[in-house]
């Protein structure tokens, strides 16, 4: 196991260490393809296979959850159409934060110089959303383990009890699931990276809002592509390390606490954001 | 996913935003008789690049507002330095430029309270009454070639907006006030209507599609 696990680590590390050294680079180009002069169709098609990229290379650099993205799907028991939805979430919210912030500075030029106070408050909501969803998450995990080990009790030395507590708790359909893919997918997305902002505003202001907005879009599928990507690679290496721990007791324990460690990382993860956006305020 | 792995992830995602890429530049550009002002305004971090750039504030000026956990501006003493200082106005009017007729407007930097809260207000004084000009607004394109300010027009103007770029630093601008010219510059100002009504549209299409589907598996 440790050679895959040990390979994965470095090609995410190099991936990340060149995602942050290009990023300025790719930026600027990015920003470049709204000021062309001339675009025809050729161009347009370029231009957006471009942005996808970009898109995809920017969601590498730190930034829009992906940390909480992966515990969040381990701690919830989430399934590879969970992240495909949650890409989804994060590339139309990111188009619509972006959209929205493009317009105030179109149509609010005058007080568009405060808008850098804005980020920390956007901050402070993406954070406030992780700390809902990751606190959810644990609540739910800890009344799992509670089932678990009043089972393990139950077949021990049977007992009778009335109350609900949530036996029949289905574990492949998680009833938080689709509340928290919202809320983490709009967390994610919340923030606009700030070249996509840069895109739009500059559409608007020189009347090519309908490609602006298309490489925007662009931008923020390939962001999405990349974050589901990694929201998938998460759950391959979640169930080999299950079926593993089939022969292993030692990773068998680790495994079981394994999704109540990521409910608490997100949740920890969400108060992290929350502070710091708080201080910044 | 380690832990450390997400720590070392999540701690990464604090950090600042990426410079110049963000809230940029502004300038409000208004013209009457002879004069064309232009106030020129910027978030906090791209004032503290000019001061910067003068060498009138420290160099870690911009670290210490934008990574650290707490935003540290200036001590007030500083930024009054820079609000009063000679290199400042020169700066200014070395990159906010009118040109009538091919002749450089004589300009002057109205007194600067806070550089870092309020921007500047630099005023021209053509020798004939303000028709078209050539107006080249160029701050910080010698410290990074992606800056670019966003200018709109106070009153009446073609174009009602634009953005000045490095490759597109110096624009021509009228300030004839006939009804066409301004009538002209408003459709361009509801240019926002496609991009909501695309993005509504989609997002709407989206959940709608994501609930059936929702609905058909449950």
């Amino acid at each position: 196991m440790e050679a895959p696990v040990g390979a994965a680590v470095v090609i995410s590390a190099g991936a990340l260490a060149l995602a942050q050294a290009e990023l300025g680079w790719l930026e600027e180009h990015f920003v470049r393809l709204i000021d062309a002069d001339r675009v025809g169709l050729p161009f347009a098609a370029l231009a957006l296979a471009v942005a996808v990229g970009i898109g995809m290379v920017h969601a590498l650099a730190p930034g829009h959850g992906k940390a909480v993205i992966a515990a969040y799907l381990v701690g919830s028991r989430g399934r590879p159409r969970d992240a495909l939805t949650l890409g989804g979430v994060v590339a139309a919210m990111h188009t619509g934060s972006v959209l929205v912030l493009g317009l105030s500075l179109y149509l609010f030029t005058r007080a568009a110089a405060g808008a850098d106070r804005l980020a920390p408050v956007l901050s402070l909501l993406a954070g406030l959303l992780i700390v809902a969803v990751g606190a959810g998450l644990v609540h739910r995990q800890v009344r799992l383990h509670r089932c678990a080990h009043v089972r393990t009790s139950g077949e021990r030395a049977p007992h009778h009890h009335d109350h609900d507590h949530g036996h029949d708790l289905p574990e492949e359909v998680s009833p938080l699931s689709r509340r928290g893919l919202v809320l983490l997918g709009v967390s994610g997305g919340l923030l606009p990276s700030p070249s996509a902002f840069l895109v739009l505003a500059t559409a608007l202001f020189v009347g090519r809002a309908a490609f602006g907005l298309l490489l925007v879009a662009a931008f923020s599928v390939g962001l999405a592509a990349s974050l589901t990507a990694i929201g998938l690679a998460t759950l391959r290496g979640r169930d080999l390390l299950a079926r593993r721990a089939v022969r292993n007791p030692r990773l068998a324990r680790v495994t079981g606490v394994l999704p109540l460690v990521s409910a608490v990382a997100v949740l920890a993860g969400g108060l992290w954001v929350t502070t710091l956006a708080a201080l910044r305020l | 996913m380690c832990a450390t792995t997400l720590w070392v992830l999540l701690l990464g995602a604090s950090s600042a935003a990426a410079h110049p890429f963000g809230p940029p530049p502004t300038a409000l550009v208004s013209a009457s008789g002879h004069q064309v002002v232009v106030e020129w305004g910027a978030p906090t971090d791209d004032a503290l690049v000019v001061g910067m750039a003068l060498g009138v504030l420290d160099d870690t000026s911009l670290e210490r507002y934008l990574e650290g956990p707490v935003q540290v501006a200036p001590p007030a003493a500083k930024e009054a330095e820079l609000s009063a200082s000679a290199e400042l106005v020169d700066y200014l009017l070395d990159r906010i430029v009118v040109t009538q007729d091919g002749r450089r407007c004589d300009a002057s930097v109205a007194p600067i309270d806070s550089f870092l809260t309020d921007g500047a207000r630099v005023i021209h004084q053509c020798p004939r009454p303000v028709t078209v000009v050539d107006l080249r607004i160029a701050m910080l394109h010698d410290v990074h070639d992606a800056y670019r300010t966003f200018a709109v027009t106070e009153g009446t103007g073609t174009p009602a907006q634009s953005v000045f770029t490095v490759e597109r630093a110096e624009q021509r601008w009228d300030f004839t006030a006939s009804p066409a010219s301004g009538a002209a510059a408003r459709p361009a100002r509801r240019a926002w209507l496609v991009p909501v009504l695309a993005t509504v549209l989609g997002l709407a299409g989206g959940a709608l599609a994501w609930r059936r589907r929702s609905g058909q598996r449950s």
